[in-house]
């Protein structure tokens, strides 16, 4: 287990600020929770990492951060790829300066010392300075106890120990099947790149808003308004007559499932991209009905996209992938990566891009409210007379849908309480 | 020296040179107009006067702030604006529209263009560089963001119209806060 502050401090009482239906705002403010969460959760718990197509040939990598350790992922020349710590197992010199690349062998700086790209060293200048019994093998660039691949998306742990990343998905494995299997292909393509956005909230508001379905028609109204401008009806898409419904998939997941809407309207809420010729569309669900047959492969067109979160740091809403990096207790990063489909028509994959680039990062029409609502909601915080955070919405509505899962109304708070549940659990569970 | 007697070769030398001298004249003129037109389009931009800018497009016309100086195609990598002229009418209505929470309260700015120059012509098109800074405040943080930018110019009767605006900000790879205000 990694501990970043070996101080002893008062034990924080969970349990006090994390009712079932409402949340002490002090778990979004308090620094010490912050670094409570960076040991009992970012180093410890299963975190997406990155997709296999972003290093898709030998010697790629990106650099990334699980919590506030340093990263990267790369492809070895054996072609699999590893999770690494950019460390110099010498003096700790930061090995890969640039956020992404293609390279031959890894170089630190510092003294020279070569790892190939699984880590392992290549070699060490001048290495009769340290004796006949000098074994370079045992100074290889860190690798990460465990790493998972789930459809492209690579999943790491810093600890040793914890259930297994089919486990850890659980109810979410399924929706990536969707997500993926939407590609003629079955694979998606992140290699576009991602928009990076700072934003002044922490990270749990940032998780909870994946799956909020209150919010859209207030916060978002100038796209809504938008959208009515151009004959779109969406503005009671999240109202009390929905088909959306809010969804706990269990582990802290949760799902903004729109299957019943899409089933009827079988496009996005809203459309940003540009116009897709009806002729890519047709080529693109051809193409996916020869590779899932039929019958699967219009259940999977059909039933379209929806917002699904999986704890802690993974959003996939529509085309986004969103990845989540708390940096404080006020200040989280937020990367958007639009999913792109391996074999679907460049028609298609250009209005994805171009949906993304339109609505998310420091420019788009949609990220820029949210952002702008976490800092008016932590500089909120600030007053503490009452602080209660009240995540009640629903309560008595929310019922048992066939597969088990507990669900709510398209504006109800089961999805919040379904993460805070889960959050209780990792913040006390003993290790 | 006799005026009767000046030659045929210097009547033409003289010609000559006064068509040098008319050439050099409309290269200065071109120059001044598209330099002052760079300069009216910061001054719309400081002002806000959006639906003003808009007029300022052509209907080819392609917004553009990429993520890296070195991207040269919209549609491999994600940019931090890529407008066609229907998203640069969709901006424009959020911009002007006071719906949008991450525009309230708008920022100040006042930003310099410099250092323009016309480098080429692209087909019948005018193509310019040029650079600039700008300071912005909004809510208690005065920032400073700045770069290069490339416009393609149609030529219309009144001035001009754009067909390009790219706009490279110095770190444009770097992790943003909102932008709230339009380069």
């Amino acid at each position: 287990m990694i501990t970043d502050v070996e101080t002893t401090q008062p034990e924080i009482p969970y349990a006090e600020l994390v009712l079932p239906d409402r949340v002490n705002s002090r778990v979004y403010t308090d620094e010490a929770i912050f670094a409570d969460e960076l040991e009992k959760i970012w180093h410890k718990d299963w975190l997406y990492i990155g997709h296999e197509s972003e290093v898709a040939k030998a010697g790629d990598y990106v650099a990334r951060r699980m919590g506030r350790q340093p990263v990267v992922l790369a492809r070895g020349v054996d072609n699999k790829v590893r999770v690494l710590m950019n460390r110099c197992p010498h003096r700790g010199n930061t090995v890969c300066l640039e956020d992404s690349g293609n390279v031959d062998h890894f170089r630190c700086a510092y003294h020279g010392w070569m790892f190939n790209t699984d880590g392992t060293p290549k070699g060490v200048p001048y290495s009769l300075g340290y004796g006949k019994d000098f074994e370079k093998n045992d100074f290889s660039m860190s690798v990460v106890p465990r790493m998972e691949i789930y459809r492209g998306f690579v999943f790491a742990s810093l600890s040793p120990t914890g259930i297994d990343l089919k486990a850890k998905l659980g109810r979410t494995a399924a929706y990536l099947d969707r997500f993926c299997d939407t590609a003629p292909e079955g694979e998606i393509d992140l290699s576009a790149g991602a928009l990076k956005t700072r934003v002044h909230g922490n990270w749990k508001m940032v998780y909870e808003n994946i799956c909020d379905g209150y919010h859209p028609p207030f916060l978002h109204r100038s796209v809504f308004a938008a959208a009515s401008r151009d004959g779109l009806v969406i503005g009671d898409a999240y109202g009390d007559q929905s088909l959306i419904v809010t969804r706990d998939l269990d582990n802290g997941h949760m799902m903004l499932d729109f299957t019943e809407t899409n089933r009827l309207t079988g496009g996005p809420v809203f459309d940003i991209g540009g116009v897709v010729p009806p002729e890519a569309v047709q080529a693109h669900r051809a193409a996916v009905k020869a590779r899932m047959g039929e019958e699967e492969g219009e259940r999977i067109l059909n039933d379209g996209l929806s917002n699904v979160s999986i704890c802690p740091n993974l959003g996939l809403l529509y085309q986004d992938v969103r990845v989540i990096e708390p940096v404080s207790a006020n200040e989280t990063i937020i990367y958007n990566f639009p999913a792109l489909l391996k074999g679907a028509p460049r028609e298609i994959n250009r209005a994805r891009l171009y949906q993304e680039v339109r609505a998310y990062g420091p420019a788009g029409s949609v990220g820029p409210d949210d952002h702008e609502i976490y800092e008016r909601n932590q500089s909120g915080f600030g007053a503490t007379l009452n602080n209660w955070v009240v995540l009640k919405r629903g309560l008595e509505r929310q019922y048992r849908d066939e597969d088990g899962t507990l669900v709510g109304n398209a504006s109800d708070e089961v999805t919040q309480r379904a993460f805070w549940r889960q959050y209780l659990s990792m913040m006390t569970t003993a290790d | 020296m006799d005026g009767a007697s000046v030659t045929r070769t210097e009547e033409l030398e003289e010609v000559r040179e006064m068509a040098v001298e008319t050439d050099h004249l409309r290269a200065l003129e071109l120059e001044r107009r598209v330099t002052t037109w760079i300069e009216d389009e910061a001054r719309i931009l400081d002002d806000a006067k959006f639906e003003e800018w808009e007029l300022l497009w052509e209907t080819d016309g392609e917004y553009w702030v990429p993520q890296d100086r070195a991207h040269d195609d919209p549609e491999r990598h994600v940019s931090l604006i890529y407008d066609d002229r229907d998203a640069i009418t969709r901006r424009v209505d959020r911009l002007s529209g006071r719906l949008a929470y991450a525009l309230q309260p708008a920022a100040e700015v006042t930003r310099m263009v410099g250092n323009i120059r016309i480098v080429g012509f692209v087909d019948d098109l005018i193509a310019v560089e040029s650079r600039f800074m700008l300071v912005m405040f909004r809510r208690e943080h005065t920032n400073v963001l700045g770069g290069r930018m490339r416009h393609h110019l149609r030529e219309r009767p009144d001035g001009y119209g754009m067909v390009l605006k790219r706009v490279d900000l110095v770190g444009a790879g770097a992790t943003f806060e909102n932008f709230t205000v339009l380069f």
